[in-house]
């Protein structure tokens, strides 16, 4: 889930560069229900740590200066890997979980001959 | 503190801040780089007060018991490099002991004996007392911090093994004192706070130089 969470904030930040709360909204629209804002941080933290991600300060409307987020090459390296592994499972996982009744117990039948 | 992370406590509400305050306290005892400790204190702040904007209180907004989420992000910043460590620790202990001859001074100057007395503005005293007060005072100090650091694991061991580190540190230079007792110390109160203000201000000028430096050369590395 973490991995898979790090991914996805990546590639929003690949589209352009944006901050906490706007990653935060994104995920949300996008069936992310239940994350927070204290979820995703220490993400943030840990690709910024990592490299992949770069943080740039700009005036924010309220209070101390935002931080906006911009991917590295690095990060694009990162991202693209992700993307490869996500194929393959999501792939394997609706294989497995599309499958059809009768398929299963096809399978399950000929595992007991 | 920054001034930006100053402003925004000002503006946050009573609630915010107290969970602001703790968390800037705890973090502060978990060994991060300086530039990242006041960076991420800054955007923790800023977080605050838009989740305040948004009528969101900033607890609902980490979404998780803040101290896990503190937790959270010691695990993902970066951390003191070893020199860093070193002089913020230096600076501690300086801190400590400096601060023990002037209040000797001032409880000579009250009560003055006949082995700890002024003398203008010299002090006179053994060194075994000033060496068990300054040895108190640095393991107080010190062991605050770790209790502070551990206050939300096991809280009933925390206190008790702070009580008794002090306690220890007392017991040992008192039996030390047997051949430290006949030094006599002679000790200048101008050139002590001069020679306290410059190690303070050296150590403070490293430890930032040694973060700043860590935070530039990561970010040369990423660009």
């Amino acid at each position: 889930m973490r991995g898979m969470l790090e991914g996805c904030i990546l590639k929003i930040i690949s589209r352009k560069a944006t901050y906490g709360y706007e990653i935060l909204e994104y995920l949300r629209q996008h069936g992310f229900d239940d994350l927070a804002e204290g979820t995703i941080y220490p993400l943030l933290m840990r690709l910024e740590k990592q490299g992949s991600i770069r943080a740039t300060l700009l005036p924010s409307p309220l209070g101390p200066k935002r931080k906006y987020y911009s991917v590295t090459p690095s990060g694009l390296e990162y991202l693209a890997s992700f993307e490869n592994c996500w194929r393959q499972i999501a792939g394997a996982a609706s294989a497995i979980v599309g499958e059809k009744p009768e398929e299963s117990g096809e399978r399950s039948t000929n595992s007991d001959l | 503190m920054t001034s930006d992370f100053k402003n925004a406590l000002r503006t946050l509400t009573p609630e915010n801040r107290r969970v602001i305050r703790d968390m800037y306290h705890y973090l502060g005892t978990c060994g991060l780089n300086e530039v990242v400790y006041e960076d991420l204190m800054s955007d923790l702040a800023g977080m605050a007060l838009e989740s305040q904007e948004r009528g969101v209180s900033f607890s609902d907004t980490v979404g998780m018991d803040y101290h896990a989420f503190c937790r959270e992000l010691v695990k993902n910043a970066e951390k003191q490099s070893f020199s860093e460590r070193l002089f913020d620790v230096v600076r501690w202990i300086a801190a400590c002991i400096g601060a023990v001859m002037p209040v000797m001074y001032l409880y000579a100057l009250a009560f003055p004996r006949q082995t700890v007395f002024t003398e203008g503005l010299t002090l006179h005293s053994p060194l075994s007392f000033f060496l068990t007060y300054s040895a108190i005072t640095v393991v107080a100090v010190l062991g605050w911090f770790v209790t502070k650091r551990f206050i939300y694991y096991s809280q009933t061991i925390v206190f008790p093994v702070y009580l008794t580190a002090i306690l220890c540190s007392f017991v040992l230079f008192e039996l030390l004192s047997v051949y430290t007792d006949r030094v006599i110390l002679e000790l200048s109160l101008p050139l002590w706070l001069i020679a306290w203000a410059l190690v303070l201000v050296l150590c403070l000028g490293a430890k930032r130089l040694i973060a700043f430096t860590a935070v530039h050369r990561r970010n040369k590395s990423t660009k």
